[in-house]
């Protein structure tokens, strides 16, 4: 089947860009990437187009990817100087109250039913550094449970919340200044 | 030892008191792991007598619900 393997191979840079994001190691992003397609044209037949190629190729990905954090376990969790800046000292004076308080996003849908919106937060969540966009990508993405993402990067749960804390308030940040911030007022 | 209701009242208050930081720390952790009773009082408590906490706390309901989304968003390339 040259249709199903080409048809394949054309979405070869966008799956590098998902393990990619995902890993922030070219070595290991290619390696999982290299397996999806191994294992993908291995087996066209498991495809059987019941959905689109590219949703059948990213669940394999996810597979693959997991592999790939279980085998580099040992190495990967170390910190960088953005995962470590204390966002609530931006947010927050000294008594713990909000420097300037939150905005009002209006109605969720108005937001959720636009193809931009999402546009949007995928760049804020590639976006997202060090380890704590990892960890947040483990959580939302890959859908692993706080436990297991400890047990793979091989830090405390404490570090894992502290992170993903952070990586949370970073999203809404961003979603502010790209999306909300630019939207007619709301209600 | 507190006697009155007043006192009890206040020594209740106490108790739960959390500023925005520790409230916002408190409605993210949710978002990751079961709250205790006390924490949920607490963040109940504070966002009655706050203003700027219920719009954060409105901000992570529709990151909630915007997550799974954004996921079938990007794993299908587009459809929302």
């Amino acid at each position: 089947m040259p249709d199903f393997a080409e048809a394949v191979q054309a979405l070869r840079p966008q799956l590098l860009r998902f393990a990619h994001a995902q890993l922030r190691n070219d070595a290991w992003a290619e390696d999982a990437v290299s397996e999806t397609m191994v294992a993908a044209l291995a087996k066209p037949q498991a495809f059987a187009g019941q959905s689109q190629l590219k949703t059948w190729l990213v669940g394999i990905l996810k597979h693959k990817l997991i592999d790939q954090i279980r085998r580099h376990s040992r190495e990967v969790s170390a910190t960088t100087e953005e995962d470590r800046e204390d966002i609530d000292a931006l947010l927050f004076d000294e008594t713990g109250t909000w420097r300037e308080a939150p905005a009002e996003w209006g109605d969720p849908e108005a937001a959720l039913g636009r193809r931009e919106f999402f546009e949007v937060l995928e760049v804020c969540v590639d976006e997202l550094p060090g380890v704590q966009g990892r960890i947040f990508m483990m959580r939302a993405w890959l859908e692993l449970e706080t436990d297991e993402i400890c047990k793979e990067l091989n830090i405390t749960a404490t570090n894992a919340w502290v992170l993903l804390h952070r990586a949370r308030l970073r999203l809404q940040a961003c979603l502010q200044e790209r999306w909300f911030g630019r939207q007619p007022a709301a209600v | 030892m507190v006697r009155s209701a007043a006192g009890r009242g206040l020594k209740y208050m106490k108790f739960l008191q959390r500023n925005c930081r520790q409230v916002t720390e408190l409605v993210l952790a949710g978002e990751d792991r079961r709250l205790g009773w006390v924490e949920r009082w607490a963040v109940r408590a504070h966002l009655k007598v706050c203003k700027a906490c219920p719009r954060f706390t409105r901000q992570v309901a529709l990151m909630r619900r915007a997550l799974p989304r954004w996921r079938a968003y990007r794993d299908s390339g587009g459809d929302v």
